[in-house]
């Protein structure tokens, strides 16, 4: 593929898997420069198009699912210890960080935007490619966590990330190493099938999100805190 | 992902589990469907209604869908319909940055950072015959074959507008973001 064609492709196509698309950036480093640059715009546009979506009425179709089913109420007291909790927070100057529901929800959003990536696989990445997408954003993975499948550096809240998928017992496990996007305790992930966690790492977070019921996230989530570093 | 669902429950099981069942593929796509219908009117109130509207006529029609894996390609190709039957006659064409409603004002205000609002800005102003198929591959994902196929189009004619609406957000985003860089 010539380097016209390439730039053309980015601007058409940039994820369609063509082989030739993907050996063209391996080889150019001009063009694969300039599609990281137009991945990151489209990262941006991805995060533009997002808009917040409103909530409907749980009887309306399309609500939340839940109109045949008690709703969970908030105890009246909950409300007002959150308002208490807040109002001294505010006066003692100290600020409390709530768990970033959004982030989870971007992350699994992120996870079956990616198809391809959780398919069930037996071939494992070659350490260099995962060397390469970790040391791009500064971090080396030292340690062996297991078969990985998958090893991207994708654009996620417009920041680039590096991406990995694991086979786990159950099924893939997605790791995402976000260190441009803190959280100050760790936040549960459990929606649309997925279950897992995004943990303070660094001075970003660490997101290890596997199929609901999946047992090795926790052991997983060790071997990753103790086997990866910043690179050298 | 597919929603196989649709497909089982409406062979044995009564209306309430049907309803269960639709409720939650519903609420599942319901944010693809909202943005989409967003980006193709501009308009939040316009958005909730074009959405509501597809889901009645889905829920009325569930029996007759075949494909239980293309059923959001399904829901989108009606959210397209009621979105074109709604402008049959008032066509909304390109809009000026000045021209944005109080919604739209709304929404950039309620951006988490600026090169979001001046990406949002950009894309307000870009043509609808650019803006749809730019929409369906960057936030549904869908390849240029299945945006053709949307969009009635060839694949050829998804391509050129895919790329006129990358080059024409780039000029439109560097403008927004040469302002900032002025008042700033």
């Amino acid at each position: 593929m010539e380097c016209l064609e390439f730039r053309r492709q980015c601007g058409t196509d940039p994820n369609s898997g063509d082989p030739a698309y993907e050996a063209h950036a391996e080889s150019c480093p001009a063009c694969a420069e300039y599609a990281r640059e137009l991945r990151a715009f489209d990262g941006l546009i991805l995060q533009a198009l997002k808009i917040d979506v409103p909530r409907v009425a749980d009887d309306q179709l399309g609500g939340s699912g839940t109109a045949h089913k008690p709703a969970w109420r908030q105890p009246r007291w909950l409300g007002l210890a959150a308002s208490v909790l807040l109002a001294v927070s505010v006066a003692t100057g100290i600020w409390v960080t709530l768990p970033e529901d959004t982030l989870a929800g971007e992350v699994v959003e992120h996870i079956l935007h990616e198809p391809k990536a959780l398919s069930e696989s037996t071939t494992r990445v070659a350490s260099e490619d995962i060397y390469k997408v970790m040391s791009r954003a500064g971090y080396a993975l030292d340690q062996d966590v297991g078969v990985v499948t998958y090893s991207r550096t994708c654009v996620f809240r417009g920041y680039e990330v590096p991406h990995l998928v694991v086979q786990g017992r159950q099924g893939p496990i997605t790791i995402m190493l976000l260190p441009d996007i803190p959280v100050v305790q760790p936040v549960d992930v459990n929606e649309s099938g997925f279950s897992g966690s995004i943990i303070p790492f660094d001075k970003g977070s660490l997101a290890i999100v596997g199929e609901s019921g999946e047992t090795e996230i926790g052991q997983m989530t060790r071997s990753l805190v103790d086997g990866i570093g910043r690179s050298r | 992902m597919s929603h196989p669902g649709l497909i089982t429950m409406k062979s044995s099981e009564g209306e309430p589990a049907k309803r269960r069942e639709f409720d939650r593929m519903s609420a599942e796509l319901r944010p693809d469907l909202y943005r989409y219908a967003f980006w193709l009117c501009r308009d939040t109130a316009l958005a909730e209604d074009l959405v509501q509207e597809t889901l009645l006529r889905a829920w009325r029609s569930a029996d007759s869908l075949r494909q239980p894996e293309s059923v959001k390609q399904w829901l989108l190709t009606i959210v397209r319909r009621e979105h074109a039957r709604h402008y049959e006659r008032k066509r909304l064409e390109t809009l000026d940055i000045d021209d944005l409603s109080p919604s739209q004002q709304a929404m950039l205000a309620s951006s988490e950072s600026h090169e979001v609002d001046d990406m949002r800005k950009a894309l307000f102003c870009l043509s609808d015959e650019y803006r749809e198929p730019l929409v369906l591959q960057v936030l549904m994902g869908y390849s240029t074959a299945e945006i053709a196929e949307m969009m009635d189009l060839k694949q050829g004619a998804v391509l050129t507008r895919l790329s006129r609406a990358r080059k024409t957000l780039r000029s439109q985003f560097a403008q927004e973001q040469s302002k900032v860089k002025v008042s700033g």
